[in-house]
């Protein structure tokens, strides 16, 4: 091997390995980091993920919690003495449940009957309407056009009452001021 | 085809007056009175509902008063000590009961709940609380001042008015104050065919009207209604069954009848 090509070898080696720090790492601004002992560390990762997962197992059991309902929870006070409100066994008569099976009859039967009205009523009114449009289309197709348009405005309709007495003239409702109890969930 | 048809329709236009007529009603204010059947069946319910309970706290503290009461009784035949006992019992139930009927009692003599002032004027609002009323006008036509057997209101179609705004221009017309109603819907739900006597026929050139009900209910708690004095010569609100005996024209009766739902 003679000289010449060693030498150049060594010129080609020490500039590959010629290796400059990035300035930056060493800068005086720089907080230097420390070393940190690799048990250390993942003791620390390991207690990390813990908090992490019992988080997520909070998160979890409190999402799956419905809104409780107040009619459906069991009232534990009025339970303990539950054994002292039972009434008095009634001995229902035959003629009693007689009389209530063929009232309960007669009942729904009015109520089929209201339902039957209220249906026929709803099929002659819509019948009744598409009579009125097809007229209108005849005389006037922008006024039907206009008629056929939905009313947004008209909904929603909130009626309130009827109720069993009617409104007190010139009434004065006593002041008091109105709070609000609904629970926030 | 497209062309003629289109032709027919406007000259159908020409002949016939489109008019919007409106049938306002009082919703009823108070409920109707119960049924026999609904009646017997209320009461048979709340019998075995009461049946099958259980007692509340209210009862336990009556049952505990009349406990309470008997013990007091018992005592004083034996001429003992009362103070403690008295302590111990407070108020009882019946002694609430008393103060709540006197009460009650109280306002029912203020204001009358159980006696509604029977109305009986056809143009008062506050007639047949628990019935539906319709509001029916004679009303003032034309120069002339011609007025209307009993008809529901109506006006007639303006050029470039959709068919609803003239409904609401009807109802800002005949009445004479502020009057809130609120029509529903856009599309009226009947029509009915009216042809004009032979004269007017010549005179004018159109066949009749085409009269297309909507209908619009008034606001709540509205009490007084005023007419127009100009456009109406006379008013009134009407049951169904009044409107069928003071209406003219069964056709006329038959196609706003479904506004009549109860």
């Amino acid at each position: 091997m003679s000289l010449l090509s060693n030498f150049a070898k060594l010129v080609i080696k020490s500039q590959a390995q010629f290796h400059q720090s990035i300035p930056s790492c060493s800068s005086v601004f720089m907080k230097r980091q420390k070393k940190i002992d690799p048990e250390v560390a993942k003791q620390r990762e390991a207690r990390r993920r813990k908090r992490l997962e019992k988080e997520i197992r909070q998160m979890q059991k409190h999402s799956k919690k419905p809104k409780p309902v107040d009619e459906l929870t069991l009232d534990v006070k009025s339970a303990k003495n539950i054994e002292e409100r039972y009434r008095p066994k009634v001995e229902v008569t035959i003629e009693k449940i007689d009389e209530r099976a063929i009232s309960m009859k007669e009942y729904t039967r009015s109520r089929n009957e209201l339902q039957r009205l209220d249906d026929k009523w709803i099929a002659g009114v819509i019948a009744s309407q598409r009579k009125a449009l097809n007229e209108l289309k005849k005389l006037d197709p922008k006024l039907y056009e206009s008629a056929i348009q939905p009313a947004p405005g008209d909904l929603p309709l909130i009626i309130q009452g009827p109720s069993l007495t009617p409104p007190i003239k010139n009434y004065e409702a006593p002041d008091g001021d109105y709070i609000d109890t609904t629970r926030n969930w | 085809m497209h062309l003629s048809s289109r032709f027919l329709g406007a000259q159908a236009a020409q002949k016939w007056d489109i008019i919007a007529s409106v049938v306002l009603s009082r919703p009823p204010v108070i409920a109707p009175k119960m049924l026999e059947i609904e009646k017997r069946y209320q009461k048979l319910q709340l019998e075995e509902e009461s049946e099958n309970s259980l007692m509340n706290n209210y009862e336990l503290k009556t049952k505990q008063d009349q406990k309470m009461l008997a013990r007091r009784e018992q005592l004083l035949k034996e001429g003992k000590e009362l103070s403690e006992l008295d302590e111990e019992i407070g108020v009882t139930n019946a002694v609430r009961e008393d103060e709540w009927n006197k009460k009650a009692e109280e306002l029912q003599k203020r204001y009358n709940f159980s006696k509604i002032a029977e109305e009986t004027d056809p143009k008062s609002l506050s007639r047949l609380l628990d019935r539906k009323l319709v509001l029916i006008v004679k009303q003032n036509f034309g120069e002339k001042k011609y007025s209307s057997p009993w008809i529901l209101p109506q006006m007639k179609n303006k050029e470039g008015e959709t068919l609803r705004q003239t409904a609401e221009r009807c109802i800002g017309e005949i009445a004479g104050g502020d009057l809130s109603a609120s029509i529903s819907g856009n599309a009226p739900f009947s029509v009915f065919s009216h042809k004009y006597p032979k004269p007017i026929t010549q005179k004018t050139g159109q066949i009749g009207a085409k009269i297309f009900f909507y209908t619009a209910n008034l606001a709540q708690n509205t009490t007084d209604f005023e007419a127009n004095k100009d456009d109406v010569a006379d008013f009134r609100w009407v049951t169904r069954e009044e409107f069928w005996s003071t209406v003219p024209g069964k056709e006329y009766r038959n196609a706003s009848k479904f506004a009549f739902l109860e």
